[in-house]
């Protein structure tokens, strides 16, 4: 019996409907599956044969304030941000959008990192932590004999 | 918590999204205080403009590169930030300051002496 490789897929077509309607709100462009989560801070990865990158959006924290564990199949990226405002008793919210509750999340990772071969950055209120691959766990490109 | 609520409008300058940062603003005695969220904007990536009582403020975030790399997670997008304000008469128009730290744009709106210490309005749309 054969797998039916062609035709009618119904997850490619919920797929393309689901980046359709993100486009029209406006977003997702470029950015095809986007997953929308509750968990924060929202993580993008981007693997590659050396390893894995996260990035975070994390503005207005002090680097002091953040902390950022690598275990060699996890990570956990942990912290809280200070108001900017002082809070005296002569300035008040007139609007109040933004986040300050700590946070916490870990994240599994796909494969083992080296967790003394890692960097993390924070620029411009974005954390980019650079995973290298434990060398075992390197894709082997396999050599195919001719039979 | 995520700022992946995207603006209407905004979207003819190029294929990036623009999503509509999260603000704060505080009334303080002599001047009012806008912050913004807005991760990957630095000042040079910064447009700040007043027509009227219509404060805009807009930044580019370059697009992340992702040469060979595969995307294996992805739970926000990137794009631009754009939002704008109404001012009252009370905020002066010149004095008006901006300055972005690790991705927080901070805008201090000075009072007019007329309105210094009485509330004023900064509407964000």
């Amino acid at each position: 019996m054969s797998r039916m490789r062609t035709g009618w897929n119904p997850w490619r077509e919920m797929n393309r409907l689901r980046q359709e309607l993100d486009q029209l709100a406006g977003r997702g462009e470029g950015w095809p599956n986007l997953r929308q989560t509750t968990a924060f801070p929202a993580i993008n990865a981007l693997e590659s044969e050396k390893g894995l990158t996260l990035t975070a959006e994390l503005p207005g924290i002090d680097a002091s304030q953040l902390d950022v564990h690598v275990d060699k199949d996890s990570v956990t990226i942990s912290g809280r941000r200070a108001e900017a405002a002082e809070g005296t008793k002569d300035e008040s919210y007139v609007r109040r959008e933004r986040w300050f509750e700590p946070f916490r999340r870990t994240v599994e990772l796909p494969f083992d990192v080296d967790p003394d071969k890692c960097e993390a950055v924070y620029e411009k209120g974005v954390l980019t932590l650079k995973l290298e691959r434990r060398p075992e766990h390197e894709p082997k490109k396999l050599t195919i004999k001719a039979g | 918590m995520n700022q992946q609520e995207a603006s209407a409008g905004g979207n003819g300058a190029g294929q990036r999204p623009v999503y509509r940062p999260a603000v704060d603003i505080v009334d303080a005695p002599n001047e009012m205080v806008v912050f913004a969220d807005v991760p990957g904007v630095d000042e040079t990536h910064l447009d700040i403009t007043l027509d009227k009582n219509v404060l805009s403020i807009r930044g580019t975030v370059e697009p992340p590169s992702f040469e060979g790399q595969t995307r294996v997670r992805t739970e926000y997008g990137v794009g631009d930030f754009e939002r704008t304000f109404t001012l009252s008469d009370d905020v002066s128009r010149d004095g008006i300051e901006a300055s972005v730290k690790d991705g927080v744009l901070q805008l201090k709106l000075p009072k007019t002496a007329r309105s210094a210490r009485q509330k004023i309005n900064v509407v964000a749309r």
